[in-house]
């Protein structure tokens, strides 16, 4: 992107930042016609200012600027030993707590340790740490990060998970430009995931990008298993949902574009508000633009109850635009109805497009048809000219038989 | 440390503004030294609670140089634009020395407090930020020096406005759109 690129993506941007999205789109289709570049780069910022959050919005404080980290419950975990684990750095900061790399010294592999916030040390909220990671670890599934141990460690709760060397999906989608192709593979593996934990009764409940951990290799991991679940029958909690990315008035933020409408709405969940939030991810990753985009939370909010999400980029199949519509349907009850049923429907996209590569499929089914329809006319008008010819040619007197009648014969 | 005189800074800045570049040159070493004064003061408490907070700084250099002095509102914001490029450089500076003198590793990164909110803040990696900045600069030089003065140098969307001789509704789209570059910028170094 030259200088001159730049600028005018940056003006443009400035000019649909605040705008409704509607006329945002509007703008950009008329500015960015036969500038798809243009068009990518404006529409990456805006998302990027969405996730930005409060990023570099001042005051700018800096804690003791120690090389080690920043905090003092951090800085004074650093090089601990709890037990078998040695904590070497931090690998970043959630809503639940702090994310240590520790060092299994026993079995001598890494691992991620997980500390519950002091914010959220009360015993209610212990107890359902303790007993979801006994949930979580006991769902034995390739794609779900795997919880090793857990415990309490100077009265904080923390939980031991494998280690994951490599980002997550966020990170993944801003490396290099993806294909559906690929987007889709990758998550229906998730979607496997989160199935098998449906299948055991367990919602995720904050389904997003941030808690799709992707290995360096590829390997896409579902994390924070139902730890930062809101309490059932409460008001949405948007503070307690959307910690991971702070905010403050007017900046837009993290969780909340990945609630379903009866969570927004404070209705009771179940594991179709799960498949929603999966269906935003899907839509996020091949549109490269939030479903349901707002300046506020508020915004958002209200786009995820009353809004349609717009139609998904031509190139990315009918069959699998028709999937995300279906997981993104306002009403539970027009969802799928299991996690399962759109892994099935996933699968099938990938399979189909799989079969006839190279895009050409339908054009190859056509091609198909193109003959055997050719074939068929030819023989209907063989057929017809020579029941005409052998009528002629019997009863040169009488009138010639119903065509009808030539065809039956033919059979 | 001798105490400098806030008559000359004064001086200086009012024949910077009136277009004599070489009043810059003079005035930068100044306000630079005092700035590594109070800063290494400051970070120089190993508490680890203790924070350093670099409006404040910048805030207290100017009352020590020029505060006492009625001075322009053109002169300060102009002042304030000149220091915020140098805590950039200091704090950036420090934090790559601490970082090569202790082992490597390590997120070191500054917070950012919400005032409103407690749990709502973020941390920052101060010099992938600095890297990212020099990146966005080579691209348009305007957008990281607005950057520079809201961040570092803690000054409003006037105040910018002023230094930077632009509109203030440019500085807004300036920023606005600098942040989500950098954010971008900064989370695909992370994966890379």
């Amino acid at each position: 992107m030259t200088p001159n690129e730049h600028r005018e993506a940056k003006e443009l941007f400035g000019k649909v930042l605040d705008l409704e999205p509607q006329s945002c789109a509007a703008i950009l289709d008329e500015a960015c016609a036969g500038r798809p570049h243009l068009r990518h780069e404006v529409d990456s910022l805006l998302v990027a200012y969405q996730r930005a959050g409060t990023f570099i919005d001042g005051p700018l404080v800096a804690h003791g600027l120690s090389p080690d980290g920043v905090r003092t419950t951090a800085e004074t975990m650093m090089g601990r030993t709890l037990g078998p684990y040695r904590i070497d750095s931090i690998i970043g900061e959630g809503g639940m707590g702090v994310v240590y790399h520790a060092l299994d010294r026993k079995l001598n592999r890494p691992v991620a340790i997980k500390f519950l916030s002091d914010e959220l040390a009360n015993p209610s909220a212990r107890r359902r740490f303790q007993r979801e990671a006994q949930v979580a670890s006991s769902l034995n599934h390739p794609h779900i990060l795997t919880v090793h141990d857990a415990g309490e460690f100077e009265g904080r709760q923390y939980l031991v998970t494998e280690f994951v060397d490599g980002g997550t999906l966020i990170d993944w989608t801003h490396a290099e430009p993806r294909t559906w192709r690929q987007t889709v593979e990758l998550l229906v593996d998730v979607a496997d995931g989160l199935a098998a934990a449906h299948q055991a009764g367990i919602l995720h409940r904050d389904i997003k990008p941030a808690n799709i951990l992707i290995a360096k290799s590829g390997y896409a991991k579902l994390a924070d298993f139902g730890l930062a679940k809101p309490n059932e029958g409460s008001t949405p909690d948007a503070t307690h949902a959307r910690a991971e990315v702070p905010t403050r008035a007017g900046a837009v933020v993290g969780s909340v574009g990945y609630m379903s409408p009866e969570q927004a709405l404070g209705r009771a969940l179940d594991a179709r508000s799960d498949i929603f939030a999966f269906g935003v991810v899907l839509y996020e990753c091949l549109a490269g633009r939030p479903p349901f985009p707002g300046a506020s939370d508020l915004d958002v909010l209200h786009a995820v109850v009353y809004r349609q999400a717009e139609a998904l980029p031509a190139d990315v199949p009918l069959s699998l635009r028709m999937v995300v519509e279906k997981a993104l349907e306002k009403d539970p009850s027009d969802r799928f109805q299991s996690m399962r049923d759109m892994v099935v429907d996933l699968r099938c996209v990938v399979r189909q497009s799989a079969e006839a590569p190279a895009s050409s499929a339908a054009m190859h089914r056509w091609n198909r048809a193109r003959h055997l329809l050719a074939a068929v006319a030819a023989l209907v008008v063989f057929a017809a000219a020579s029941a005409l010819f052998v009528s002629r040619f019997r009863q040169p007197a009488g009138p010639p038989p119903p065509l009808v009648h030539a065809a039956h014969q033919l059979r | 440390m001798g105490e400098v005189s806030s008559k000359p800074v004064t001086e200086l800045l009012k024949s910077w503004r009136q277009g004599d570049s070489t009043a810059l040159e003079k005035l930068l070493p100044l306000v630079y030294n005092e700035l590594r004064r109070i800063a290494a003061r400051q970070l120089r408490r190993e508490r680890p609670n203790h924070t350093l907070q670099p409006t404040a700084l910048v805030h207290e250099v100017y009352l020590k140089l020029v505060g006492q002095h009625r001075i322009e509102w053109q002169n300060r914001a102009q002042f304030y634009g000149v220091a915020a490029q140098l805590i950039r450089r200091i704090l950036v500076d420090h934090v790559r020395n601490r970082r090569t003198v202790k082992r490597g590793g390590g997120a070191l990164t500054l917070t950012l407090d919400d005032a409103v909110s407690e749990p709502a803040r973020q941390d920052i990696d101060l010099v992938k930020l600095d890297d990212a900045l020099l990146s966005l600069a080579t691209k348009d030089e305007q957008q990281s020096r607005v950057v520079e003065m809201r961040f570092f140098g803690g000054l409003s969307i006037e105040e910018t406005a002023e230094v930077l001789g632009i509109s203030p509704s440019t500085v807004k789209r300036d920023w606005a759109a600098a942040k989500a570059w950098l954010y971008r910028d900064m989370s695909t170094r992370i994966s890379s």
